[in-house]
């Protein structure tokens, strides 16, 4: 970085960002809107043998289509990319906090409106500390969560 | 000379100058449009500071390599990339925070999280990093500190672009929201960070969130009973910090200046050893140490350019 660092300025972002923007748009694309199910696989080499398990998640909320990336790793975790630093046990779990931490995608009145507040709760399925203190937190926030 | 990055809750002045520069890219607006950016909705200029968001989301979402890739390794995480990236990130954002604080001398300040991580989950949630002179506190939205929206006010901080529930990117105009200490109730503390400080090697085979090594360590993707270190951060703060669009909420920057810390610490001890190199297959391109990172707003640079910063910044301790 030394030798190379670029100082930026009001022009030089407009002109990368322009230079950039049509290839991410791309990518984007091409990641999302995954629908009518997706697979995920996964692979292993164990005493000489080659394992590849292909899991297929349809997932739906009344009805209507989950079409983010499921990842689903070799230990039996599922994670997502719309909750990049989550974890969870099953993807029932994950499903959970998709509804908590974004209710308004899930609301079933029209004209759903993204002004208001973001609204966060406790998220159902994800993993937590193994400590009992952990577990009554938890548990005490759960029972105080209060719905927006 | 090189610029030193101090601890923000010792020098509470750099966090302040900090807070104002987030407001001031917040408010910077050099021609990108949403509509340039495939954002749907109305047509709307894009601030300087949102570009960061859109950027980390864009990452985020592509993948490398693009097809047969089952852990989703992409252009920012799950990989070996992940401190590079972020370096390469924050550096971007260090320089325009000089240039429209007309202030060459300022260096980014990093949250020493473990340090926090050390007190009880009462004293977590009580530390000045959340006290009105700091950045403001818990809530949806955030009623305390420099980051609180005023619907009557066009300059106060907002939320403009975010991401939904599928990770694609929307409009929003609402107040940034966090949830401390709520989905997860401890913050990483000195023991994970000592852990992650004496792991080695740097990375290795998977190259994913099932590797061992530093950099899945430092990432937090190793611990069997939930999120550690800097994914452990995200999930405590939540709110705006839980999604892809995660640099919606500045204490992104802060977390983030933090892992660099660690990853500058580890490699005082081990060298500037990154992995993999130059060598390696085509399935981790994007990923070799001499392969160009995902840019956005600025030329692109590689993880060997970023090995050694010692030219541009310090920080003041690398004690983790």
């Amino acid at each position: 970085m030394a030798a190379k660092e670029f100082l930026p300025s009001p022009a030089s972002i407009a002109k990368y960002v322009k230079q950039n923007a049509k290839k991410n748009a791309s990518s984007m694309k091409a990641m999302m809107h995954v629908k009518g199910g997706q697979e995920t696989t996964r692979e292993d080499d164990y005493k000489g043998h080659h394992i590849v398990v292909r899991t297929r998640y349809d997932i739906t909320v009344d009805g209507q289509a989950v079409t983010g990336h499921v990842m689903l790793t070799n230990q039996g975790q599922v994670q997502y990319h719309g909750l990049p630093n989550y974890s969870f046990d099953s993807a029932i779990g994950l499903v959970r906090a998709l509804i908590d931490q974004f209710p308004e995608d899930f609301e079933k009145k029209p004209g759903k409106s993204r002004s208001g507040s973001r609204n966060s709760s406790p998220m159902g399925g994800m993993k937590m500390p193994s400590s009992k203190a952990s577990q009554a937190r938890k548990s005490k926030a759960l029972g105080s969560k209060s719905k927006k | 000379m090189a610029i030193t990055r101090p601890n923000a809750l010792t020098h509470r002045s750099a966090l302040a100058q900090y807070c104002d520069g987030v407001k001031k890219l917040k408010n910077e607006f050099t021609g990108p449009r949403t509509s340039d950016l495939g954002v749907p909705g109305p047509s709307k200029q894009v601030s300087t500071y949102d570009l960061f968001v859109v950027w980390h989301v864009n990452a985020m979402m592509t993948l490398t390599p693009a097809k047969n890739n089952p852990e989703q390794r992409n252009a920012a995480h799950r990989g070996p990339v992940f401190p590079a990236w972020h370096r390469f990130m924050l550096r971007q954002l260090e320089l325009n925070l000089q240039r429209v604080l007309g202030d060459t001398n300022f260096a980014l300040p990093y949250w020493d999280w473990s340090a926090d991580g050390e007190g009880s989950p009462e004293e977590q949630l009580n530390s000045d990093l959340w006290k009105p002179k700091g950045i403001g506190g818990s809530g949806d939205p955030v009623r305390t500190g420099p980051f609180v929206f005023d619907p009557s006010d066009p300059s106060s901080f907002s939320v403009r672009i975010d991401t939904d529930s599928n990770g694609n990117l929307e409009q929003v105009q609402r107040g940034l929201a966090r949830t401390l200490g709520q989905d997860i109730d401890t913050l990483p503390n000195k023991t994970d960070t000592a852990n992650a400080l004496n792991s080695v090697p740097y990375d290795g085979p998977p190259w994913t969130v099932s590797s061992s090594g530093f950099r899945n360590q430092v990432e937090g993707w190793v611990d069997p009973n939930g999120p550690a270190l800097h994914n452990r951060v995200h999930v405590w703060v939540g709110g705006d910090m839980s999604p892809a669009s995660s640099p919606n909420d500045p204490v992104f920057f802060l977390n983030h200046c933090n892992v660099d810390r660690i990853w500058e610490a580890w490699m005082q001890k081990h060298g500037r050893i990154y992995l993999p190199d130059a060598k390696a297959p085509a399935k981790l391109k994007g990923h070799r140490i001499n392969d160009k990172l995902a840019s956005f707003i600025s030329p692109p640079t590689t993880p060997a350019d970023v090995l050694d910063v010692s030219a541009q910044y310090v920080y003041d301790s690398l004690s983790v």
